[in-house]
């Protein structure tokens, strides 16, 4: 707080030095106005950059705990969103590999609402950063992030997150998805194109920036396994029957593409695993959690078969939904809970050593 | 629409093309004021109404005053003076009077069920019922001729720039410049930047980097130490001034964008070396319409020693209660009158005194500064708290009357008092360089642009609302 009272002062300080010359014309007023705002511009992404600051939050925690691992260890990185980050335990999962002597450390880039652009943007300060780069990296399926990348961007619009991620890079996808077909009505793409134009300015503004960031290497205690208390809750009953259903359902929402994969997701996933492989990183897999959704586990179906060359798995077992019918292994209707959650791990890691995945 | 937001941004710019396209003085009157309504409808369109009545009163009254003989006039004016104060008193000061009232009721063996309200008070009320008094009062003492154009009237009320938080326009100053039609001119526009930049910095940047410091403490008062008090009470007095001056500066900036000339509201009031030098720099339209339209009205300096000590106290009481209905702002005010009463004395005691000093300078005046900013401060706590119980609690801790055990923050005091010694030391004085016009134009504008940018990035993307919105 005292860096910034004294930038503050600094700046109340120039701004009464500044001197009162008179405005001459119009156009020569503007460029000096525009020079000296891009100049100032550059200058804080020089500082930004070599401070290495990145917005406060989840993903500032998450990132800091992502890119401080420096064990011998091999690393297989989860990337996800809340399914994950409620589903996979990743010292289970650890656990679980390393009784089959897969020695590896599992990090996990998961975190609520994280939304493909978000996941791609902190994915390369991740990767540009990490002092110890994964082995193997698992793709969550999620039908919902999948067909509605900026779903987030509308829920969240003009906070520091979605302000932070949406860089030229994320703004190109995003625009790439909005005119990728009919995937949304033509006044709800405009409203949309002119978000994703207003967080973009903002990004590149640096509006907010500063007060709301800190050095991604600054100690945070950010811890993967904690997660918030259950509040919401069903009868066992309703859980069985819902498990059942979904389990059952075969058809996608109406309102996601019948396309699975669609071209802008192959194409995003792709580009994702093109950065990976700018680093080394050349072994993929993808998963989906169990949902009580049951369009989740129909759209991960279609997606598997989608990529049927990679190694792809689907949390549908019926052994494995047999465990998980009950309110306690459940936080809400989507997302797994406690022993479900230990559970999925489990059986997430003897897939991944049937299929002989794991490094 | 806070000021500092994206709607706002839009909606100036605007008001600001449509408005400069306009060539008829008549049409861009009638803009503003529209564009002023529809600003105060983005709080609550309701409320426009009310704000309509108080024009109509006083566009009538105005009429009315100017064509009545001597007896008509008088009650021409108590009425649509006290039509403005009843509007006023039922909105802002309703509940307060009846649940006190019911309360001293009680406490003398009356007791009862007072019928209270839920009344939403409309922002700005403070400000356009002064601005409609002022109207009719100027128009009555004959310093302005009475207006026969309703929208000139209305825009004098409800120009959006001044419309929420002041600064409070007397109808003398800028009714003339309603009536006639302002050219366009760059070095206007050109302060008028200047002035929007130097609001913006002093609001979205210093005064709301100040707030994070002292809102959370004055949000659970009995969880901090002393220390931490202290600070939050340093970080308030901090914020209120770049606050309410970065506000006003905009208002001005903004009005001078339209070509309109605003008094100035603030003159560094924490370099005041006495109480009555502080009410001359600080919220000085406010200080000034009190004075003329109360104070003097009340006496003034007139009728003997005790007759201005009651006057001064009367004035700031009211001026007090004008900010808030509660008694915190009650003592606020008190305690600003008693300063004044002491200073008074005080000016009465000096020349008497056996010993030659110079009081006006050196280390005389650096004490006189230190006494008067800790009477204010003080002052500021009682502002600030939601009681006076409250207030009284968070003096009592910081000078150690009682233990106040609790968690700590981190020490900012040195650096807050830093900044609000730049900001008086570089902004009250004329600095001079010698550089050719050319280069001072490019340092000029391309540090604006600097400012600019440096302050996007300084700025808590939250902004807080302005604090004189709630008055």
């Amino acid at each position: 707080m005292a860096y910034f009272l004294m930038l503050a002062g600094l700046m109340v300080g120039i701004s009464h030095l500044l001197p009162r010359s008179p405005p001459g014309r119009s156009s020569s007023v503007c460029a000096f106005i525009i020079v000296g705002f891009i100049a100032a511009q550059g200058v804080l992404s020089g500082v930004i950059t070599a401070l290495g600051l990145t917005p406060r939050g989840p993903l500032h925690d998450v990132l800091e705990y992502l890119t401080d691992y420096d064990g011998d260890r091999p690393v297989v990185l989860l990337l996800g969103s809340s399914f994950t980050q409620q589903g996979v335990d990743p010292a289970v999962l650890a656990e679980t590999l390393g009784a089959s002597g897969r020695n590896v450390a599992v990090l996990s880039l998961a975190v609520g609402g994280l939304s493909h652009l978000e996941r791609l943007h902190y994915l390369k300060e991740y990767l540009a950063n990490a002092k110890r780069l994964p082995r193997l990296v698992l793709f969550e399926i999620a039908g919902g992030y999948d067909n509605g990348p900026l779903f987030q961007l509308q829920q969240m619009r003009f906070s520091d997150r979605m302000i932070a991620m949406m860089d030229c890079t994320s703004a190109w996808w995003a625009f790439r998805w909005l005119f990728s077909g009919n995937v949304v009505p033509l006044t709800t793409r405009l409203a949309l194109a002119g978000n994703i134009l207003a967080h973009l300015g903002l990004h590149v503004g640096h509006l907010g920036f500063l007060w709301n960031s800190a050095p991604a290497k600054q100690p945070t205690g950010y811890d993967p396994r904690a997660l918030p208390p259950k509040v919401q809750h069903f009868t066992d009953d309703e859980v069985a029957r819902l498990v059942e259903e979904a389990a059952q359902t075969r058809d996608l929402r109406a309102d996601w593409p019948q396309t699975v994969p669609t071209n802008w997701m192959r194409a995003f996933l792709k580009a994702e695993i093109s950065a990976f492989h700018q680093h080394g990183v050349d072994r993929f897999a993808f998963y989906s959690v169990p949902s009580m959704q049951g369009a989740n586990a129909a759209y991960a179906r279609r997606f598997c078969e989608g990529f049927s060359g990679s190694t792809c798995i689907v949390g549908e077992d019926p052994r494995l939904l047999a465990g998980l019918q009950r309110d306690m292994d459940w936080f809400d209707f989507d997302h797994l809970n406690g022993e479900g959650r230990r559970l999925y791990t489990l059986w997430l890691g003897d897939r991944l050593l049937a299929r002989d995945i794991a490094p | 629409m806070n000021f500092i937001s994206f709607e706002f941004v839009g909606f100036l710019g605007a008001v600001y093309v449509l408005h400069w396209v306009l060539p008829q003085a008549r049409a861009r009157n009638w803009l503003l004021t529209g564009a002023s309504y529809l600003f105060y409808a983005a709080w609550d369109w309701r409320f426009c109404l009310l704000m309509l009545f108080v024009t109509v009163n006083a566009f009538a009254a105005g009429l009315l005053v100017s064509s009545f003989a001597s007896s008509g006039r008088k009650a021409t004016l108590a009425a649509s003076i006290g039509t403005d104060l009843a509007v006023l008193a039922f909105f802002k000061y309703y509940n307060f009077f009846v649940s006190n009232a019911a309360a001293t009721l009680a406490d003398l063996g009356f007791p009862g069920n007072p019928l209270i309200l839920q009344i939403v008070l409309p922002v700005g009320i403070s400000f356009y019922t002064f601005h409609a008094i002022s109207y009719v009062v100027d128009v009555y003492r004959g310093k302005i001729r009475p207006e026969t154009s309703f929208v000139d009237v209305a825009l004098y009320i409800s120009f959006f720039p001044q419309l929420i938080a002041g600064p409070i326009v007397r109808a003398t100053f800028i009714m003339p410049q309603i009536r006639r039609r302002r050219p366009f001119s760059r070095s206007q526009q050109a302060t008028g930047i200047r002035l929007l930049l130097r609001g913006f910095l002093y609001k979205a940047v210093a005064a709301n980097m100040l707030a994070q410091v002292a809102d959370p403490v004055f949000a659970n008062v009995g969880q901090y130490d002393a220390h931490a008090l202290l600070t939050a009470v340093v970080a308030f007095y901090g914020q209120i001034y770049f606050d309410f001056a970065g506000y006003s500066s905009m208002a001005i900036g903004t009005a001078r964008l339209f070509g309109y000339r605003f008094p100035q509201n603030f003159d560094y009031p924490y370099r005041s070396a006495s109480v009555t030098e502080f009410w001359r720099r600080w919220h000085m339209s406010l200080s000034f319409w009190l004075r003329d339209y109360l104070y003097i009205p009340l006496g003034g300096n007139r009728g003997g020693r005790f007759a201005v000590y009651r006057n001064l106290m009367i004035t700031m009481l009211l001026g007090g209660l004008w900010h808030g209905a509660a008694w915190n702002y009650v003592i606020w005010g008190l305690l600003h009158g008693l300063g004044l009463c002491l200073n008074k004395a005080w000016a009465g005691v000096r020349p008497n005194l056996p010993i030659a000093v110079n009081w006006q300078g050196g280390w005389w005046r650096t004490v006189a500064i230190l006494l008067t900013q800790l009477w204010v401060m003080i002052a500021w706590v009682f502002f600030r708290c939601d009681s006076v119980a409250e207030a009284s609690s968070v003096l009592g801790s910081i000078v150690g009357l009682h233990p106040h055990p609790g968690a700590r923050t981190a020490p900012l005091e040195l650096w807050i008092v830093l900044i609000i010694v730049i900001d008086h030391m570089l902004g009250s004085r004329a600095f001079r360089c010698s550089i050719s016009r050319e280069w001072a134009r490019a340092l000029s504008w391309g540090g604006v642009g600097m400012l600019l940018a440096l302050g996007f990035a300084t700025m808590p993307l939250v902004q807080r609302p302005f604090i004189y919105f709630q008055f």
